[in-house]
């Protein structure tokens, strides 16, 4: 899935710890430490291209869908950690491992929004978080069997006179 | 002064009982939630009317437990445990592990 390349990317380029970086999900609890914690989740969708095609060697039909996808990656921390480096968010989306996976995985990065300060939210908790939007161009493909006909039988038409 | 250790006072009233402590982890990015199970001397009683009262309006409707678990602290505020099957979510702790128990208020799990 690209959201967990996404969290591969980010995880490796800077070196974060294992569970410092989710997937957004309604049961995720923040951690209560004052280091960097890093928060992807996946928006909405724009349709650039649907299509349907008959495989012939397969019998299938092959259904796939073109989109571009906006995803957000959110960096947050109690300490400094995160003015300090909400930019390597960028640098590793745009480094040589992201270009890599981008081209084993079939997606690309489009376009990566400017980082916005959410820290505001947060109130006197004093937790520093930044928002990168990053717009993801990938096709999701789906393969089902479907009945196909070759041959067919002759229409028998009876003449009564 | 303080509250002398109560272990023997608690001997007949608290029973042992079987928690299911839910607890969260990261797996390849993914929260997942697997249980541990604990074996406590637990005294599960309802909060006192008096407590409740205390509380926010829409709070009071919740169902409000005193748990008394004859141990020193094993659970985490917001911490989700199951007992008999139902959840419940811990709320506040009160450390009185020098006496011989750790007090828990718990509401039945609303999610």
């Amino acid at each position: 899935m690209i959201i967990t390349e996404l969290c591969n990317i980010i995880k490796n380029e800077m070196e974060l710890a294992e569970g410092r970086i989710v997937i957004f999900s309604g049961s995720y609890n923040a951690p209560y430490d004052s280091e960097i914690f890093v928060i992807i989740s996946q928006g909405n969708s724009k349709i650039i291209a649907s299509k349907n095609e008959f495989d012939e060697s397969t019998n299938e039909e092959v259904k796939t869908v073109t989109l571009y996808t906006n995803f957000t990656v959110e960096i947050t921390s109690k300490n400094e950690s995160a003015i300090e480096r909400k930019e390597e968010i960028i640098m590793a989306l745009t480094s040589q491992q992201a270009l890599e996976i981008q081209e084993k995985e079939s997606f690309k990065v489009f376009r990566i929004g400017d980082i916005l300060d959410l820290t505001f939210i947060e109130g006197a908790s004093n937790l520093y978080r930044y928002q990168i939007p990053v717009a993801i161009s990938h096709l999701k493909q789906k393969r089902t069997n479907v009945n196909y006909y070759d041959s067919f039988e002759k229409t028998e038409v009876i003449d009564d006179e | 002064m303080s509250v002398p250790n109560m272990s023997r006072a608690l001997r007949g009233w608290v029973k042992p009982t079987l928690i299911k402590k839910i607890e969260k982890m990261t797996v390849d990015f993914r929260v997942v939630e697997t249980e541990i199970d604990f074996n406590v001397m637990l005294n599960k009683q309802p909060s006192p009317e008096k407590t409740i009262d205390r509380n926010l309006q829409g709070n009071r409707a919740w169902k409000w437990w005193s748990l008394i678990i004859q141990d020193t602290i094993l659970l985490n505020v917001d911490d989700i445990i199951v007992i008999n099957n139902i959840e419940y979510r811990i709320l506040n702790i009160t450390d009185w592990s020098e006496s011989g128990f750790t007090k828990y208020t718990a509401i039945e799990d609303f999610t």
